[in-house]
């Protein structure tokens, strides 16, 4: 039992030392892959860009990571997705990553505004004007509640 | 005189058990009280009570073989097995566990985002790409590096 006792207590630390450690990781890995794709892409690599953001969307979201943290992290994921697809000239491919990204949910912020404008220049670019015209306005209504925001000194809520 | 016949089994264990007690100088569990008391008299008469060495070193191999049977038939007093605390241990991990990761926790709110450069969505509906792509950069590594600060990726 003098040995057991002291290892329960330390299974017990590394518990609870785990249970920080894994949106910690993910956070960490997030950001290595987002700077990864944002060097391939700018090398003019758009293969190696769409295989490690693909990797960042493939990885689980931990328990610990706050929902609309993840949202931003993996709607600008998908909106660099969808804009190389549509830089290829493959609108329908894009557009699925537009709605894979949407579906995460909807905020007044950059990457959901991001997401509506590359909806608008894929409906653009499949000639439906109307959809693009509507993505384009809902986008400038979400830029102009943001530059409210930015000239009240706000942030843009939550924990610090 | 009995006829030899006439003997029943329960007299013949009966002579047998009084000869063993003449012999042995000690009764079995099957010898009458009026046996035995024969027995200690005829014994008594020939030797005074005394037992013979050869006697008695018969006697005492009875006893030590009988005191072995008996140590042998004892049951070992039960120890715990040593398993029982790994069982135990592991039980009270698993509970440890199910604490750790079953204990209520409160919802977890989204982290405080700076606010992004106006450039950013101004050259992008501007289909500026150029300038979106940088602005966009640095607006994202602020974003995670606000997202390392709340979760301690640093």
């Amino acid at each position: 039992m003098n040995r057991i006792l002291p290892a329960l207590l330390g299974l017990l630390a590394l518990l609870c030392g785990c249970e920080g450690e894994a949106p910690r990781a993910w956070v960490a890995a997030a950001r290595a892959d987002s700077a990864a794709a944002e060097a391939a892409a700018a090398a003019g690599d758009d293969e190696a860009a769409l295989r490690r953001l693909g990797a960042l969307l493939a990885r689980e979201v931990p328990a610990g990571v706050a929902e609309e943290d993840a949202r931003v992290v993996r709607q600008d994921a998908c909106d660099r997705v969808a804009r190389i697809h549509l830089a290829r000239g493959d609108a329908e491919r894009a557009m699925r990553f537009v709605r894979r990204g949407l579906e995460l949910g909807e905020g007044e912020d950059v990457f959901t505004a991001n997401l509506i404008i590359t909806r608008g220049r894929a409906h653009e670019a499949s000639g439906r004007d109307r959809d693009a015209a509507e993505d384009y306005a809902r986008a400038i209504a979400i830029q102009e509640a943001l530059l409210e925001r930015a000239l009240g000194g706000e942030r843009l809520g939550g924990e610090p | 005189m009995i006829e030899d016949e006439e003997i029943t089994d329960e007299e013949r264990r009966e002579a047998e058990a009084l000869a063993h007690a003449l012999e042995r100088g000690s009764a079995r569990e099957d010898l009458p009280e009026d046996a035995l008391q024969t027995a200690a008299l005829l014994r008594y008469g020939r030797d005074g009570g005394a037992l013979p060495p050869d006697r008695a070193e018969a006697v005492l191999g009875d006893v030590l073989e009988a005191a072995d049977r008996i140590a042998a038939r004892t049951p070992e007093r039960r120890r715990p097995p040593r398993w029982g605390w790994v069982l135990g241990a592991m039980g009270l991990a698993a509970a440890l566990m199910l604490f750790v990761w079953l204990r209520p926790r409160g919802p977890t709110t989204a982290t405080a985002l700076p606010a992004p450069d106006p450039a950013v969505l101004e050259a992008r509906l501007a289909g500026d790409d150029a300038r979106f792509d940088d602005a966009m950069g640095d607006y994202r590594g602020a974003v995670y590096a606000a997202l390392e600060e709340r979760y301690g990726a640093r």
